[in-house]
């Protein structure tokens, strides 16, 4: 259609970050079905009122989390370490001496010793700190989120096709209460796609892949109200950048 | 002694070997360039500043990535071949079969990029390239390029290993008879690391051959494939693949310092263990790039992060401290050559650490396939890897023609590249820490703050660019002298 020049869909192509839409290779009864069914649910109207998804929009005030500043802060200071050691090592080369390898030897057995004492008890620390739900208690709303190229729905009942799609109950933005914990079931009818949740702040707060035939269960504390952003954080082609949702937390 | 025939035969070998490696030289300084555009490229559009050109960003991307790795890969192998040829004899012609077939692959994937507009990523992931929105040919020839890429270069590799066992056996090659405690025969460190890069490489690239069978068969018969499964597959081949083209690199490292030093680096058993841990270590660490793939074992994921943390011991306390004490107060020869293999170590270390930080399950929550990923991986490719091949081929160059060096050049050219180099990658650090996600052509206003990074990072682009030049034109003149001769 782009081809032809149709006016009305090189505006929606302009509109839509000039992405061309894989080809569904739908037929005319299928396509014919699909108008009918659209029809059929817009004549029933609004049964209630459905939240739309906001316009995308940057944090008032952006905040580097805790997690992610303690990472650059850890990162910073061994870069720096690094580097002063090259700086250090490289300048000693000015004065040419013999360098008594045993003191080199002693020196290697101490790093080796508190090199592996760092990383075993940062392995101790970290390593119970996982996002892998292990048992059901707390009890959870439980939430299943379907991506597919390129966009989520969030419904109450598992979809495993776009043939179930069309007969749940789905929504494109999530609403949720303050202090919910929340259990997304994260599936994909097509490719793998991310889905990633961003507090109001504007750092994410965790991620999950969706993997078609699989559900990957990821559990949220909602604790801030806001507007949580989804986006898609596994590349799922033309239009990956544009695929997003979202969770309103009242 | 040798009797005149073998004399004269080694002679052609070697004459043979440097015209390959020149090749290979040559095929890398027109390649790496072009590729560095592409790369530009995507912080343009990233930046915003090009319009309708961004439906090229995703093309760009696969083409970038799957060129750099192969570049990488194959400038590593060209340059380790160079250097072992001094200990024993890789088949020539094998190595200008590897040749023929690494041009065949880019034009098979120049290709299915450029007119198929393929774009699927650089490691394919399953099942995206059957799902886009190009046409199926070109996925089709994408896959044959990168089948006759890996059957080249794993067909490279088993020669390697041939010679190799050859003159060495493969257990002595790997330093087991030093973990026995003897000391003969001697064996060089260079080998040990190039046999241990080795048999990594043809564990990933059987991994890459059945991801591709696995591919064909659902294009054949249609029958889908397990998404799980073929994550597994992919990564392990695409993380190997990447982490043995680096100990490519440091292979050659331990054999170029000490002639700059002018002290020996041998093996004994401390390095015969490190490298040997590093090969059992490789495997398993793959497992950090599916962590967020929850539906995994957990019991992997578990052995992913102890295996990503271990196998920074071995690296740090062996290699780059054994470098640093060669060098510590040493009569160093510095010209661009020795300060490159030096500096290189620096982005080894720093991409490393960010690795490992990033492998820590609790931060790969939130960096996870953010721009902290390209971060790390620009850091130890470009800062480490690159300037390992680059600062090997002005070696060769430089050993091969003998020309006259401009001191004052040199170092210029080195800051060039290591302050546009680090600046660029700093960018990508710094959004990635605050969640601009990787792979996307445009920033949505959620993460808008992506676009003065990209900005900002072009800058220290061009200034790695006119590095980058300098050195070609001087190594490019060594290139010209030897080749004459
Ligand atoms: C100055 C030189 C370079 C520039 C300007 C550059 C730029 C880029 C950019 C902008 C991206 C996309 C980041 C994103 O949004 O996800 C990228 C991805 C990538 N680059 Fe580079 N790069 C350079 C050098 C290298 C080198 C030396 C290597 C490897 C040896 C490399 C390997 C890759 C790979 C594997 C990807 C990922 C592609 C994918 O996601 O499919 N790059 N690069
Ligand atoms: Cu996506």
């Amino acid at each position: 259609m782009l081809a032809e020049q149709d006016p009305v869909v090189i505006q929606l192509f302009n509109e839509f970050d000039r992405v061309v839409m894989p080809n569904k290779k739908v037929d005319q009864a299928e396509a014919e079905s699909l108008i009918a069914y659209i029809k059929r649910e817009s004549d029933k109207g609004p049964a209630r009122a459905v939240p739309r998804l906001p316009a995308s929009v940057a944090p008032a005030d952006r905040e580097l989390g805790r997690v992610q500043s303690m990472a650059l802060a850890v990162f910073a200071l061994v870069s720096i370490i690094i580097i002063t050691v090259f700086g250090f090592v490289g300048k000693s080369t000015d004065k040419p001496r013999v360098v008594d390898m045993k003191s080199a030897y002693r020196l290697r057995r101490i790093l080796f010793i508190s090199g592996s004492a760092a990383l075993l008890s940062l392995l101790a620390i970290t390593l119970p700190v996982t996002p892998y739900v292990v048992n059901a208690e707390p009890k959870a709303e439980i939430i299943y989120t379907t991506a597919r190229q390129f966009s989520f729905t969030y419904s109450r009942e598992p979809v495993t096709s776009l043939e179930e799609l069309r007969f749940v109950e789905g929504l494109r933005v999530l609403e949720v209460s303050a202090d919910a914990l929340v259990e997304f079931r994260v599936t994909s009818l097509d490719t793998n796609h991310g889905f990633a949740v961003y507090d109001p702040n504007g750092a994410i707060v965790a991620q999950t892949q969706a993997m078609p035939g699989y559900f990957n269960r990821l559990r949220i504390h909602f604790d801030k109200p806001g507007f949580y952003a989804v986006l898609c954080l596994e590349y799922c082609g033309v239009a990956h950048h544009v695929m997003r949702s979202g969770i309103i937390v009242r | 002694m040798l009797n005149t025939n073998e004399r004269e035969w080694d002679e052609q070998y070697m004459e043979l070997a440097r015209r390959n490696t020149l090749t290979w030289i040559a095929v890398t300084f027109i390649l790496f360039p072009i590729l560095v555009l592409a790369g530009v490229f995507m912080r343009f559009v990233q930046g915003n500043t090009l319009g309708s050109a961004r439906e090229w960003f995703y093309p760009m991307m696969t083409l970038h990535g799957m060129g750099m790795v192969g570049v990488a890969y194959v400038g590593g192998m060209a340059c380790v071949e160079q250097v072992i040829a001094k200990y024993t004899r890789p088949s020539d012609r094998v190595s200008f079969f590897a040749i023929i077939g690494t041009v065949i692959g880019v034009v098979l994937l120049l290709v299915s990029v450029l007119i198929g507009k393929f774009a699927a990523g650089w490691y394919f992931l399953y099942p995206l390239p059957l799902k886009g929105n190009w046409p199926t040919w070109s996925a089709v020839v994408f896959l044959l390029s990168v089948t006759v890429l890996g059957a080249t270069w794993l067909i490279w590799c088993l020669d390697l290993l041939r010679a190799i066992a050859r003159e060495y056996t493969i257990s002595k090659a790997l330093g087991w008879h030093y973990l026995a405690g003897k000391t003969e025969p001697e064996v060089p460190p260079a080998i040990i690391i190039t046999t241990v890069s080795l048999i990594g490489a043809v564990a990933c690239l059987l991994s890459g051959v059945i991801v591709l069978a696995l591919f064909y068969v659902e294009l054949l018969t249609g029958t889908a494939n397990d998404a799980l499964l073929m994550k597994n597959l992919t990564f392990f081949f695409g993380h190997v693949l990447v982490n043995i083209s680096l100990y490519l690199g440091v292979a050659v490292i331990y054999d170029v310092i000490p002639q700059y030093c002018g002290r020996p680096w041998k093996a004994n058993k401390i390095v015969a263990i490190s490298w040997n841990s590093v090969l059992a270590i490789v495997l398993f660490a793959y497992f950090h790039h599916l962590y967020m793939d929850f539906v995994q074992p957990t019991t992997f994921h578990y052995i992913g992060q102890i295996a990503s943390y271990m196998s920074s011991l071995p690296a740090a306390v062996v290699t780059i401290f054994g470098a640093l004490t060669l060098v510590f107060h040493s009569k160093m020869k510095w010209n661009m050559a020795s300060m490159f293999l030096f500096i290189s170590m620096v982005g080894w270390a720093i991409g490393g650490v960010a690795a490992v930080i990033d492998s820590t399950i609790a931060v790969n929550l939130r960096f996870h396939n953010t721009l902290w990923v390209p971060a790390h991986f620009h850091t130890y490719m470009l800062e480490g890897l690159v300037l390992m091949i680059l600062g090997f081929y002005y070696h060769y160059l430089q050993e091969q023609s003998q020309r006259a060096e401009n001191h004052t050049l040199q170092r210029m050219i080195t800051g060039l590249i290591v302050v546009g180099g680090y600046g660029f990658v700093l960018m990508f650090y710094l959004a990635g820490a605050s969640g601009v996600p990787r792979r996307f052509a445009t920033y949505p206003a959620e993460v808008g703050h992506g676009v003065p990074y990209s900005l900002v990072a072009i800058g220290f682009v061009a200034l790695f660019s006119v590095g980058l030049a300098l050195y070609i034109s001087e190594a490019g003149k060594c290139w010209l002298k030897a080749a004459r001769s």
